[in-house]
């Protein structure tokens, strides 16, 4: 029992040695020390996934109305990352208890993850993000919907 | 024989487990950091080592060296891997799993594999390396004492 106790901690010393070695000699591509900063601010979701999820729960563009009115996956709405801060932007129109999928203009947009970040801020427990985004959607030849949102419309 | 068919398939897996991550740390953060369960300050440390501690039992159980560590620590991943994924499904994320490089999600099967590892990693426990083995090559007398523990 206490020999597998030793041989044990053996293997796992040579691990440790050997990722932090192997990432040393790499450059540091991920710091041991600092803590870790997500891309993503939520669980990320495939296009196939998106496509699961599409039509059963509400999804948020996450872009700027001009955007959006350009162009969206059908049935989102826009709530722009540049709004959060206004009180109009109040979440109680959505089910707290829905699942939520936030997109924008695709990985290196970061609108959604602003977004998602307010949601689960607000009390939504599941929210996901999409990061492959509109541009993902519109080369996968997805339906898509032009024109404003129906509920700022006059905004 | 039947020791060295167990450490077989368990080498399999962790092999398989590690290739797809050892030079992507970034990546396995972020799969990590998606379970919710761990400190952001862990995080960088598992993800740096977990991938070599798959790469380093895969070695170990293929080669039969250390053999009871390596048996004692398979179980006990699948033991955590089983509450991470458990947890994961509990709560109904939709995530990406980190087991196999990339792609996979967290699932039922995935429990199930994970599950399994706490399995065969018990058996081969109680059964020792065998006698194709580093360990009984390198101190006969103690592989064979370890059927009477």
């Amino acid at each position: 029992m206490r020999e597998r106790f030793w041989e044990a901690l053996s293997l796992v010393t040579l691990a440790v040695l050997l990722g932090l070695g192997v990432n040393q000699w790499r450059g540091l591509p991920l710091s041991p020390v600092q803590p870790f900063v997500p891309r993503y601010s939520a669980p990320v979701l495939t296009l196939a996934q998106v496509r699961e999820y599409w039509g059963k729960v509400p999804f948020l563009d996450a872009r700027e109305h001009s955007e959006y009115s350009l162009g969206h996956i059908p049935g989102a709405l826009c709530l722009p990352a540049s709004r959060l801060h206004l009180p109009e932007q109040a979440w109680d129109a959505i089910d707290r208890n829905l699942t939520l999928v936030v997109y924008c203009d695709g990985p290196n947009c970061g609108a959604s993850n602003l977004v998602a970040s307010a949601a689960m801020t607000a009390g939504f427990k599941s929210v996901y993000l999409f990061p492959g985004g509109w541009p993902a959607w519109k080369a996968a030849r997805l339906p898509v919907h032009v024109g404003p949102d129906p509920g700022k419309a006059e905004k | 024989m039947r020791s060295l068919c167990v450490r077989l398939v368990l080498a399999g897996i962790w092999l398989v487990a590690a290739q797809g991550k050892l030079l992507e740390p970034v990546q396995m953060a972020q799969s990590i950091s998606n379970y919710r369960l761990l400190p952001d300050w862990l995080i960088p440390l598992l993800a740096l080592s977990l991938p070599w501690l798959e790469l380093v039992l895969g070695a170990s159980l293929l080669l039969g060296g250390l053999t009871g560590g390596a048996a004692a620590l398979t179980a006990g991943l699948g033991v955590g891997f089983a509450g991470a994924m458990g947890s994961a499904l509990a709560r109904g994320l939709d995530i990406e799993c980190g087991c196999f490089g990339r792609g996979g999600h967290v699932s039922v099967g995935g429990l199930i594999l994970d599950l399994s590892l706490v399995g065969l990693g018990a058996l081969l426990w109680n059964w020792g390396p065998g006698p194709w083995s580093l360990d009984a090559r390198w101190a006969p007398a103690q592989s064979d004492s370890a059927h009477k523990q």
